[in-house]
């Protein structure tokens, strides 16, 4: 297009990264979150009691089977989510006619009453269902937005080709030729987990974004996608034949499955279609073990406790792709790697933020512009801003509002969420008004404000602060304040050094 | 010697060949996959959503790196009329 193909690759790289870089930086920061959602979902419920070791719970799962009985009989599904190391304690869900709930038990098999939050599993599932949309609506775009990144990456690995020399190239202090070496270092250091992320995040999705494959193989038996999830993950979707059968004590089911799997606590996530029913069918999925491409699941008759044939399709294609998924999840990893993956999806989140703040700086230097492209590069430049630094802002006070709302609020979870997108728009209209120097300063305190107090004064306004932490050897709640602690100490340091915006024309060198 | 910017209907243009018809192409690649290996029904579909995103991928590059439109349309039309045949004789739904 340009005459070269580098030079057509740079023009894609910069304009694809660019239309959908607000929204991708929203998905790849909240995605990165998902990483702790369930420390963060603990954190967001301070009324679970710490509970150090995991113990053999077949109280809970007998009190949560009893709840489930009571409120929600004919439920079209239940899910209980067992205790595990990151998170000891059992949680369950129904889903039905009757409506929707959930309930928390310690591994005694007490009811803990916890506040209505969305928790960490909200911010999680924000970087796939986002917010306010129809969930089909918003799989199109994040498949979309997705794509985009995908050929932005691709394009980027042919205009970096000097990989090498830039993962070892950073000069401070040089305006836009800094920005650059610091996006090229990011890029860099982390591309393995970026390609794979976003190829995964397709592959998550793929059912919605290629329909067409599906339907040409499944007909229209019936709605293709659930032809085909039955037989690839096996069955869940259930007709219920309206017999009553009351379900078999589902601690022994897990107690069988223990015994075939050989070994405790492999099960993570228990499912019930159509409880209750003669037809149901109980799903054990397995705790990911030594291989990625597996995920393995039983199945069993809920109204018998007997076990069920289920004949999956097996094959090359479902292990690359169960192991693309499963490495997308990251489920299967210890403490280590899981910060490893925190850590790079932060890089890809600052990557994407100084691919904007680059692009502001090079439309800022052109010296031929209409008065109209000069204030709508001013709004764009400001908005680049209010989203980077914005965001932050409004996770700190999603925090803050789970702790300040009243716990017996109507709509508790909703109002966090509400407040969340709320404080995102402020910000960015705020950064819009405001010249970037001020908005940036302004925005980079609130950051350092928001989380550096919290682990503070959260004891007194329910728990899992600091201190407590401490006293109570809770590994997992002092690293979530400590984390606090750490994107406010970034945030102040941030603030100290910033000296305003980068002169025009200190930048210098190869242009991407 | 760079050449000029392209117009914004070249790059309209570009957009549409990459993004629109990539899109039904890399579809009709998975299907053309599927009915091409062997295997389970659910594994040969899988295998060709897999590839499918790589090569809407290849697509929208192409598009953007081609000199000549016009070729580019050409050899996705000649591949995916051969694919869509392929198709046809192994008798998929899509047929």
């Amino acid at each position: 297009m340009f005459g070269s193909f580098r030079r057509s690759m740079a023009w894609l790289h910069t304009w694809s990264g660019l239309v959908v870089s607000w929204l991708l930086y929203f998905i790849f920061l909240t995605g990165t979150l998902g990483y702790f959602d369930v420390e963060i979902d603990r954190w967001m419920k301070p009324e679970l009691p710490y509970q150090g070791e995991l113990v053999p719970y077949p109280q809970a799962i007998a009190a949560a089977q009893a709840l489930l009985d009571r409120e929600a009989p004919s439920a079209r599904q239940w899910t209980l989510t067992l205790p595990e190391t990151r998170n000891p304690y059992l949680h369950v869900e129904w889903q039905g006619a009757g409506g929707a709930g959930e309930a928390d038990f310690d591994l005694a098999g007490n009811r803990v009453d916890t506040r209505s939050t969305g928790g960490g599993q909200w911010l999680y599932e924000l970087h796939f269902r986002l917010h306010y949309l129809p969930i089909e609506l918003a799989y199109w775009i994040v498949c979309i937005v997705s794509m985009v990144m995908l050929v932005a990456l691709v394009s980027g690995v042919v205009v970096h080709r000097r990989i090498f020399v830039e993962f070892f190239t950073f000069r401070p202090g040089k305006g836009r030729r800094s920005w650059l070496d610091l996006h090229n270092l990011l890029s860099v250091s982390a591309l393995p987990f970026h390609l794979m992320i976003t190829y995964s995040g397709l592959l998550f999705l793929q059912s919605t974004y290629m329909p067409i494959p599906f339907a040409a193989e499944y007909g229209d038996e019936r709605p293709a996608y659930e032809a085909f999830s039955d037989e690839f993950f096996g069955p869940s979707h259930i007709e219920p034949t309206g017999v009553q059968a009351p379900a078999v004590d589902l601690a022994l089911i897990l107690d069988h499955a223990a015994r075939r799997l050989g070994e405790d606590h492999a099960i993570r996530l228990v499912t019930v279609y159509h409880p209750n029913d003669a037809a149901s069918v109980t799903r054990l999925i397995r705790m990911i073990g030594p291989s990625v491409a597996r995920s393995d699941r039983l199945y069993y008759a809920t109204s018998t406790g007997e076990p069920l044939d289920a004949p999956l399709t097996d094959g090359f294609a479902k292990d690359v792709r169960m192991a693309l998924v499963n490495l997308h999840e990251g489920l299967f990893a210890g403490a280590f790697l899981r910060w490893l993956y925190f850590v790079s999806g932060l890089v890809g989140t600052a990557m994407i933020a100084t691919g904007l703040v680059i692009w502001a700086q090079k439309r800022g230097e052109r010296k031929r512009r209409s008065p109209g492209q000069i204030r709508a590069h001013t709004l764009v430049e400001r908005l680049n801003w209010g989203v980077i630094l914005g965001l932050p802002v409004a996770i700190g006070v999603y925090f803050w509002a789970n702790r300040l709302l009243p716990a017996g609020l109507d709509g508790r979870a909703s109002w966090e969420q509400d407040i969340f997108f709320a404080t995102l728009a402020i910000a960015a209209a705020y950064a819009a008004v405001r010249r970037p120097e001020t908005s940036i300063r302004h925005l980079l305190a609130a950051i350092a404000a928001l989380f550096g107090t919290l682990p503070f004064v959260c004891e007194a306004l329910g728990g899992y602060g600091l201190a407590s932490a401490v006293r109570s050897g809770d590994g997992t709640m002092l690293g979530f304040n400590l984390v606090l602690l750490a994107a406010a100490t970034i945030a102040a340091v941030c603030l100290l050094r910033f000296r305003g915006p980068a002169p025009i024309g200190a930048a210098v060198g190869a242009e991407t | 010697m760079a050449s000029a910017r392209p117009s914004p209907a070249n790059v309209l243009l570009r957009v549409l060949i990459g993004g629109v018809a990539g899109y039904f192409y890399a579809s009709l690649a998975a299907v053309f996959v599927a009915s091409v290996v062997s295997g389970a029904r659910a594994d040969r579909v899988i295998a060709g959503v897999v590839l499918a995103f790589l090569v809407h991928t290849a697509v929208i590059v192409a598009a953007f790196a081609a000199r000549s439109l016009g070729k580019l349309a050409a050899v996705l039309t000649v591949s995916a009329a051969a694919m869509l045949v392929v198709v046809r004789l192994t008798g998929s739904g899509l047929a």
